[in-house]
């Protein structure tokens, strides 16, 4: 069974199509979702309650369109949505979100320059881990995912203010990075 | 194109850590029968017609009882502290926008929450994306005077006209009576579909004096019993607590609602020897037996929240339901085991030499165990990456010998430029304990001695029991009678699954089986019964094989094919898609195609196309009866939101005649008519089953209807018949495991794992 017709099962309430799409997409759904959440257990909560919400929200769905963005966008959705009832500890100040972020840009230069060790994925790992979660959501979206900024700013819902400008700030200091190493 | 870099080492750090071999299928199944509509529940109870328990009625069995003089339970909002005098909505408020009506029908305000009941009408569905962005997010906040807002609600209901959310929020201090429920739009709707930035005043009045709270029972301090009959003779007293090997299992509470009681509890694992690598996945299952050992059904509560309160990654809360009052006490809860994940590591070391070339191969032939469960490393291989942006592959090519354990590599050391560590491994090989792929890139060929750390994903299980007493209250009403017990319990199969059993006599034939391994790689295999001699066929999720064995129905992106066993040749059924359940007919001359709605008969070979029109807007086929003009499928009742409840029928292709034969309540009928026509077995939603049900057998009437199958806290689903229609072969599926078929003889209750056999049956022929 192919992803259209999984699709139109489940467009028809039946559940074998969710089942298609389950084994289809669960990896890089909880990929996604762990990236964010920084927790396993809490990624698979993530995307189970996502492809149950799939099951309710497909016939808003067009059939013609690939099925993987718009799944993997309420993944993140629901990833920032779970951190933020999750989050137990203090939040970190809008200081220390910024300084985390820049750092995170630094290591894109350092992967640029370096890409030597795994060293570097646990600096990238240790740096995301000091954001919030729209925002690593914002690295996700745009790294992983490779979605446009365009599609981010519009599937975020981010308030105007820190998210949109530490993703401009990081977009344009990683550009700047990127075309000093091609020049 | 260098910002892939960022995206490479992203998507490392999640191979790293996000195994490939994840499988939250089962889990979601389960999801699916647990989400009883909390919508639905509130619609059957309205909140104000709350069940009536006086205290003066609650007799308690010679057990000193705490009641929790500060918290209460209602019906949809859960246990409140009652700290504080309880409020409600001094009135329902109703605010239409462009045909779009929001009603905020109820509230209720504690000392600890707010709850609100928000329904909402009138939502055109062309308002809902067409496109693949998911729409608005429809965040609902509550504003108070003072400015303060209240968060943590949304109103959206994904894709429907009509719905209800329920919203929650922290609590609304005592002196304010008024808010503004404010929502930017209605969820998951188009931006600027729909009105947007709504604001709905609410006023807050004292509940009235006769809105009734169930009294919450608290079992703290620990009240202990002695309870001799239950045979634990090293602890005869038991407590609503119990700590051993640093893992606490905890009765807390109770509270008496509609039908039966809740139960609310905690696991707390804070104090075991815990796996210091990490674990994940926690999974525990637990028990409920009276004074003369007979299980107690009860289900685990999934609407309502649960006491997180304090977060402690350590401890979970839960909360189950009993469908009865009346008990032969006391009632034991035992946690018989706790099982996590873990991920244990191993270091290897693989001199590759100084000039090692692509296409060079290296025998390794060493067992790997991690924690018990053992792969044997097979070789590695140097192969050119089809990827330009890496240089080569190095390959581990592992048998994996338990079935269903998966590796991942990664070089600790990496010469420069590594891009991405690879892991898992696809599912090419065998069928059964399979040959595996283990992968990492390289910017280059690597060379020398290297470094890896080899990691797998493993159960680590600690095992109890851990028994906890509860004395219910003791009531007028009579014990009801123990159901039968079912042939395949989750003891049955915990002692079977270890067990290295011979077929019964006489049992043999072919069975097709698939396995977990995704497409393009084959998953489609036939073997004799006893999983030798596999052989893969084709890669599709939803075969059928022909009663003679010889032909393969499958589907493919362009539709429905068969494949003739023998030669190989596959024939295309042109004009036909579809087919997730399709049946042969008992003389194989013809088809029964599941469409979803009313299915299709076709001959064999592709001609004479005929829709069977049902009536029911959800048709699942069952089968065929032996005179090969009879179909048997399960129809839902009722309009499409009625997704429960299906009542199984025949429909005679000659005469046209339909009769119905049984209701059953399900999600999705699942069965299969046994050769002579006549039995029927199923699934079906039983109380205390917490997947897709039980599996059951009945005459086609619906009499003499039998427990089959009913596990704990594992799937057991898709029976299918043997050749003589005297074994039953139903598949169980566990968590993070691969399928297991398991022969049942539904009339002696005799069970056989099909042990070399890891996948779902599909059909067995002679």
């Amino acid at each position: 069974m192919n992803e259209q017709e999984a699709i139109q099962r489940l467009k028809r309430g039946d559940i074998r199509g969710l089942e298609t799409l389950v084994y289809s997409y669960q990896v890089k759904a909880v990929r996604t979702a762990y990236l964010i959440t920084r927790d396993l257990h809490v990624a698979e909560d993530v995307v189970q309650d996502s492809f149950i919400q799939v099951y309710h929200a497909i016939n808003s769905f067009d059939a013609a369109r690939p099925f993987e963005p718009w799944f993997l966008r309420s993944v993140v959705h629901a990833s920032v949505r779970a951190m933020k009832k999750l989050t137990r500890q203090v939040p970190l100040g809008e200081d220390a979100e910024d300084e985390a972020f820049a750092q995170l840009a630094t290591q894109a230069e350092s992967i640029e320059s370096q890409v030597e060790s795994l060293e570097v994925q646990r600096q990238i790992w240790e740096a995301m881990q000091r954001l919030s979660p729209r925002q690593r959501a914002v690295i996700v979206q745009r790294y992983f995912l490779e979605m446009s900024e365009k599609d981010m700013a519009a599937e975020l819902n981010a308030a105007p203010g820190t998210i949109k400008w530490l993703l401009n700030a990081a977009r344009e200091r990683l550009r700047g990075l990127l075309e000093r190493s091609e020049g | 194109m260098k910002e892939d870099r960022m995206k490479d080492a992203l998507e490392s750090i999640a191979r790293r850590d996000v195994p490939e071999n994840i499988n939250l299928w089962p889990r979601i199944a389960a999801g699916f029968d647990e989400r009883k509509s909390f919508i639905k529940t509130l619609r059957a109870r309205p909140m104000m017609a709350l069940i009536i328990i006086l205290l003066t009625l609650l007799m308690l069995t010679g057990v000193a009882y705490a009641i929790g003089r500060f918290s209460g339970y209602i019906p949809g909002v859960g246990i409140i502290d009652l700290n504080a005098p309880l409020r409600v909505l001094a009135e329902p408020v109703t605010v239409t926008r462009e045909g779009v009506i929001v009603t905020v029908k109820e509230a209720v305000l504690s000392a600890d929450k707010t709850v609100l009941f928000v329904n909402v009408e009138g939502v055109p569905r062309d308002t809902y994306p067409s496109d693949e962005s998911i729409g608005c997010m429809g965040n609902a906040n509550l504003r108070l005077a003072n400015g303060t807002l209240l968060e943590g609600g949304y109103i959206g209901g994904g894709g429907w006209t009509h719905f209800e959310n329920r919203l929650e929020y922290g609590p609304i201090p005592a002196n304010v009576n008024e808010a503004v429920l404010t929502f930017d739009c209605i969820g998951f709707t188009k931006p600027g579909a729909l009105p947007e930035n709504w604001e709905i005043p609410l006023r807050f009045a004292p509940a009235p004096p006769d809105m009734t709270v169930a009294p919450v029972i608290e079992l703290f301090p620990p009240v202990v019993t002695n309870i001799p009959s239950v045979g634990v003779t090293s602890t005869p007293v038991l407590s609503t607590t119990m700590t051993q090997d640093g893992i606490t299992f905890t009765l807390e509470k109770f509270v008496e609602v509609e039908g039966g009681y809740q139960l609310y509890g905690s696991l707390d694992l804070s104090g075991a020897a815990l796996p210091a690598q990490g674990y994940f996945n926690t999974m525990a299952v637990i028990k409920m037996t009276d004074t003369s050992g007979n299980q107690i059904p009860f289900e685990a509560v999934q609407s309502e929240p649960q006491d997180n309160t304090v977060y402690n990654p350590n401890k979970v809360a839960w909360i189950y339901r009993t469908n009865q009052k009346a008990f032969a006490a006391p009632l034991t809860l035992t946690l018989g085991w706790v099982e996590m994940q873990i991920a244990p590591q191993i270091p290897f070391e693989l001199d590759l030499g100084p000039n090692p070339q692509i296409g060079q191969t290296w025998e390794i032939n060493r067992d790997l165990t991690f924690e018990g469960y053992t792969v044997h490393l097979l070789s590695a291989q140097l192969v050119k990456s089809d990827n330009p942006q890496w240089a080569s592959f190095l390959k581990f090519t592992y048998e994996d010998k338990e079935g269903g354990i998966f590796i991942n590599v990664m070089d600790d050391v990496p010469q420069k430029p590594l891009i991405e560590v690879a892991g898992g491994g696809g599912g090419g090989g065998g069928p059964l304990t399979g040959i595996r792929l283990a992968s990492m890139a390289y910017g280059e060929i690597p060379s020398g001695l290297r470094r890896f750390t080899i990691f797998s994903r493993v159960p680590y299980r600690i095992s109890g029991p851990w028994p906890v007493v509860w004395n219910p209250p003791s009531t007028t009403e009579s014990v009801p009678t123990s159901a039968p017990e079912a042939c395949l319990t989750s003891e049955k199969w915990e002692q079977i699954k270890g067990q290295h059993e011979a077929l019964p006599a006489g049992l043999g034939g072919k069975i097709l089986f698939t396995t977990d391994a995704m497409p393009p790689n084959i998953n489609v295999f036939i073997s004799n019964l006893d999983g030798s001699e596999p052989r893969g066929l084709v890669s599709d999720y939803y075969p059928s094989l022909s009663p003679d064995g010889t032909k393969l129905l499958f589907s493919t992106n362009t539709g429905l094919n068969i494949l003739d066993i023998n030669s190989g040749q596959t024939t295309a059924l042109e004009g036909i898609s579809g087919g997730m359940s399709n049946i042969w007919s008992p003389d194989g001359t013809r088809i029964l195609i599941d469409s979803g709605q009313d299915p299709y008969v076709i001959n064999a070979d592709g001609t004479g196309l005929q829709k069977i029109e049902t009536g029911s807007v959800r048709v699942n086929p069952i089968g065929w009866l032996p005179d090969n003009q009879t179909i048997v499928f399960g129809a839902q009742v009722g309009d499409v939101y009625n997704l429960y409840e299906h009542v199984f029928k025949t429909y005679n292709l000659q005469t046209g005649e339909t009769k119905s034969l049984f209701p059953i309540t399900i999600k999705t009928p699942i069965g299969a008519i046994s050769p002579d026509g006549q039995w029927i077995a199923f699934n079906a939603r039983m109380f205390g089953t917490n997947l897709d049900g039980a599996v059951f057998i009945s005459r086609l009437d619906g009499s003499e209807r039998k427990l089959v199958a009913m596990l704990d806290s594992t799937l057991a689903f898709h029976p299918i018949w043997s050749p003589d229609g005297q074994w039953l072969i139903v598949n169980v599926v566990e968590p993070y495991k691969p399928t297991s078929p398991v022969l049942v003889n539904p009339f002696t209750c005799q069970s056989v794992r099909l042990e070399n056999v890891r996948g779902e049956a599909q059909s067995w022929r002679p």
